[in-house]
């Protein structure tokens, strides 16, 4: 039996499903609802049944070729790890330095990543849309997002 | 009936509520075209707009903006593949490779054309049969329920392409399991949660479609360097091409129209089946009965399978109100959050609207029809213009994307969790998209994980055993209908590997 990509991602999801299935076991029941028809584990334990069935199957069963296997290296992973360390920077910042900075800061180095280098059109691009959200939200929605930043420049006003 | 309808066309036909059909339409396409905000979030941000409303015109603004968002998710579906909405996803399977051919144009014109023949076909079964599809609703039962939502979820597998139903069960698994994270909503018991406090409420829907589908594909394109193809795209999303449907494309097209509508109907009006079950099956019935040159066009840009899911869509939230404006059960996630509006201006959906509210039960309905002449009458000119929202050059709209998703979803719950979690799943789905692993059977599993739960557990509870998977005919139907989707390509399957394997060779 070749183990082919299926076949790695097979072991992966019965691996997971077996993991679930012991976790299922763990809930914790109210006394006596262990017996009854139906309680808190009945659902997740056929979930990780189903699991471990199509996962089982799909390791035991001849595997198909890719007609059009995928060349890893030919992916362009630098700007995609790039793009994945930015938006988990962003959910660190937005509440420390506010919406209206991250947001702009976001899209500014988003658009830098992607190879825009041209300034007027990075900032044309970012802060606009920045400004015209937080906008929206603040000034049209009454939806207040604390914002630090225009906070202390009196942009904006404090609330609490 | 007449009186009602009559009060109603009087509520409907006021300038005030002819203004809230269109600006509701207008705004709902605005938003829904924007990965990110669907018609939840479009919607939710219109109650404390519609407070100061009475209450037929904050549900005919709600209800415009429903189909304005369902209309734009799709444009969005077929433009860049980022379905904003989990009734569109299955739009994208074909209106995604027609634009990509470049016949972005033509792909978004029988999307308008399906999407007003579908909700139309939808109001006019509604005004006719309303009172008995209330009936038709209340004669199912939890049993019944369990086995529809199984019967939805494995005929989304089934479609999911050749040698792939075993990866689609494996995302249905991965979807249910998710939506089992979070608070048990009966006994309060906490699973999956491994003590963070950020997961007790569970995964939201929207968080899990955003990471899925628009952060994972716009973050995908990105990844697969493929210049030719990029600029093919770009060139061809500028010129979206002729927004014309021939008149052989419209012969064809009528009869998937006809039979979609009905089953999307039909498939809405049952509580939690919904848009998204309505799109999938109808998807899958065409294919199912295309012939077998036409069935291989499916998935790579058939004219059928983009029409079949936007009527049956369509059809599906006109069907939807039906339970939420007779029996006070919301039929999607989007009716549930108008039920709450309802609550909040002191209407309470159920028997008693239909009676002592007539002016509310029947504007709506009646806008309903407006609704889609107004779709049709605004969409079909203003898409080219509105759709260049979606055009911008890839390095600008790729970031865009992400921070239209992003927001979306932070503007919810205001929980920086959910931007990192975000993250943690488009990474997880990239892997299994570059593995082969389709996405739409796990977000569907997904949305119908709870309530799959509740209705076998009531289902469980009520028959004490398994034994309600057999005792009544409808249930065992269903069951039935689903054994054979399982078992006729298994069979075939099979067929075709033994016939396939040549004489005297030794099995692997």
């Amino acid at each position: 039996m070749a183990l082919t990509r299926d076949r790695i991602a097979a072991l992966i999801f019965l691996a997971l499903s077996i993991t679930y299935l012991h976790h299922a076991g763990q809930i914790e029941l109210y006394p006596g609802e262990a017996a009854d028809a139906f309680n808190a584990q009945t659902f997740p334990k056929f979930i990780g049944w189903l699991g471990v069935l199509a996962s089982s199957l799909m390791l035991i069963l001849p595997a198909k070729t890719d007609p059009r296997p995928l060349r890893w290296s030919a992916l362009r992973w630098r700007p995609v790890i790039g793009l994945c360390a930015l938006m988990t920077a962003y959910g660190f910042a937005i509440q420390p330095i506010g919406f209206f900075v991250a947001t702009s800061l976001l899209l500014l180095a988003g658009f830098m990543i992607l190879g825009e280098r041209r300034w007027r059109v990075l900032l044309l691009a970012s802060i606009p849309l920045a400004a015209g959200m937080q906008f929206i939200l603040h000034g049209l929605l009454d939806i207040y997002i604390a914002d630090p930043a225009l906070e202390l420049l009196g942009i904006v006003a404090t609330r609490g | 009936m007449i009186d009602g309808l009559l009060i109603g066309l009087g509520t409907a036909l006021t300038p005030t509520n002819i203004l809230m059909v269109f600006i509701g339409c207008l705004a709902g396409t605005f938003i829904g075209m924007l990965p990110g905000l669907g018609p939840i979030s479009a919607i939710a941000l219109m109650i404390p707009i519609t407070y100061g409303f009475d209450p037929a015109s904050g549900l005919i603004l709600m209800a415009g903006v429903y189909y304005g968002a369902i209309f734009g998710g799709s444009t969005s579906s077929i433009l860049i593949n980022a379905p904003g909405v989990a009734g569109t996803v299955a739009t994208s399977f074909d209106g995604y490779p027609m634009a990509r051919r470049g016949q972005a144009g033509k792909a978004l014109a029988i999307a308008a054309y399906a999407s007003f023949s579908g909700g139309t076909v939808g109001a006019i079964l509604l005004l006719a049969a309303a009172p008995a599809l209330a009936g038709v609703a209340l004669s199912f039962q939890s049993a019944d329920y369990f086995a529809l939502m199984v019967l939805g979820l494995t005929a989304v597998a089934a479609f999911a392409g050749r040698g792939q139903f075993l990866k689609a069960i494996i995302m249905t698994a991965l979807g249910l399991a998710l939506a089992t994270i979070g608070q048990d909503p009966l006994s309060d018991i906490t699973r999956f949660t491994f003590g963070s406090i950020d997961l007790l409420d569970g995964i939201s829907f929207l968080l899990l479609a955003m990471a899925t589908f628009a952060l994972s594909e716009a973050l995908i394109n990105v990844l697969k360097r493929d210049e030719t193809a990029t600029q093919t795209h770009q060139t061809n999303s500028r010129a979206l091409g002729a927004m014309t449907v021939s008149r052989a494309e419209a012969k064809t097209l009528a009869p998937v129209v006809g039979r979609s509508s009905v089953l999307g109907f039909f498939i809405g009006v049952l509580p939690g089946a919904g848009a998204t079950i309505a799109s999938f099956l109808a998807y899958g019935m065409e294919r199912n009965l295309a012939s077998k040159q036409a069935k291989q066009a499916f998935g790579n840009g058939s004219a059928r399978g983009l029409a079949a899911p936007e009527t049956a869509n369509n059809a599906a939230c006109t069907g939807s109100f039906v339970p939420l404006l007779t029996l006070g059960i919301p039929g999607s996630g989007t009716t549930a959050v108008m039920l709450g509006a309802l609550i909040s201006y002191g209407v309470q959906p159920g028997p008693a609207l239909f009676t002592e509210r007539p002016e509310v039960f029947w504007s709506v309905i009646l806008s309903m029809y407006l609704g889609n002449c107004v779709l049709l009458l605004l969409n079909l000119p203003l898409i080219p213009y509105i759709a260049r929202l979606l055009m911008l050059p890839k390095p600008l709209l790729t970031p865009m994307v992400l921070f239209f998703s992003l927001c979306g979803v932070y503007l919810v719950s205001f929980n920086t969790f959910d931007i990192h979690l975000m993250v943690l799943f488009a990474v997880g789905a990239i892997g299994l998209r570059l593995l082969g692993f389709p996405m739409a059977p796990m977000i569907l599993a997904f949305v119908l994980g709870k309530l799959m739960e509740e209705n076998l557990r009531r289902a469980l509870l009520i028959n004490d055993g398994w034994g309600f998977l057999w005792e009544r005919p409808t249930t065992l139907i269903i069951m039935g209908i689903t054994a054979l989707i399982v078992l006729v390509p298994a069979i075939d399957a099979y067929r075709r590997h033994r016939a396939a394997k040549p004489v005297g060779a030794t099995p692997e």
